[in-house]
């Protein structure tokens, strides 16, 4: 694999699980909120 | 959470591990262009689970404005889903973006250009973050009918995304699936395909489903205080 295409593949990967765990850590938080009695 | 909810996200988890190991150690690199073509493991999904959650949202968006006089209850579930599919898309939009913008970047050289397929995207994902945006900082049950109205006028942008390689010669290649004779990928990189899409669909599932629960949940608090304040 030459070093930049690897590079770039990897970079996508880890931008596509940041993404989706930043995400879902908000959905996490506003579902844990909406829980709880106010 | 509740039981199924476990079971779906341990399922989905499975499926997403296994996509990535199918993806990255089992199908064979690209005969052109080497191993940055398994982005395309990532980047097809992403659109794939943009456009489930921006047809889930326009569907909500047409129910809410049928019912909202008529069935308060139905109308507000409506409303709350989709809110949550439009995130998700949203989510997914941006992905779709930046896998993208880096497969351009080893594969063109550039990062970004103003052709029909990557400009009619950029305008469809402003589109939903300007209707959260909408959501967001407006308030009432006005808010939700131009938010619907808004949701139905932004999807028609997702045709003109999709046939933009069909309609207009663009720098983005074109269409890998149901396109012009010799299109398509070797039926040896098909699990790669199909794995990955099971697993983020399933993922975007989940996630919008919590989402949702999140959504509804509030809005009938916020409908309770209201009557609470009239009563």
């Amino acid at each position: 694999m030459d070093s930049m295409g690897h590079q770039h593949l990897v970079l996508a990967y880890a931008a596509t699980i940041v993404i989706h765990l930043v995400y879902v850590t908000y959905v996490a938080v506003r579902y844990r909120a909406s829980g709880k009695k106010g | 959470m509740k039981l199924w909810r476990w079971l779906w996200l341990a399922a989905t988890l499975g499926v997403l591990a296994e996509g990535f190991h199918v993806a990255m150690y089992v199908v064979p690199p690209d005969a052109a262009q080497g191993n940055v073509q398994r982005i395309f493991y990532y980047h097809i999904p992403s659109w794939a689970g943009m456009g489930v959650m921006f047809a889930t949202n326009l569907i909500c968006s047409l129910v809410y404005l049928a019912v909202r006089n008529r069935n308060e209850r139905l109308a507000i579930k409506a409303d709350s889903l989709a809110v949550a599919s439009a995130e998700m898309g949203v989510v997914f939009c941006l992905i779709g973006l930046v896998t993208g913008s880096l497969w351009g970047r080893a594969v063109w050289g550039i990062w970004w250009t103003w052709d029909a397929r990557l400009t009619s995207t950029l305008v469809l994902w402003l589109i939903y973050v300007a209707y959260l945006l909408l959501r967001r900082f407006a308030a009432g049950p006005q808010m939700r009918t131009l938010a619907a109205v808004m949701a139905i006028f932004g999807y028609v942008d997702v045709p003109i995304v999709y046939m933009s390689t069909r309609w207009w010669r663009t720098q983005h290649p074109g269409p890998v699936f149901g396109g012009a004779p010799g299109s398509g990928i070797a039926p040896s990189m098909m699990p790669a395909v199909w794995w990955n899409l099971a697993g983020w669909l399933l993922w975007g599932i989940f996630v919008a489903s919590l989402r949702y629960v999140a959504q509804h949940r509030e809005e009938i608090r916020e409908q309770e205080a209201g009557l609470a304040a009239l009563g």
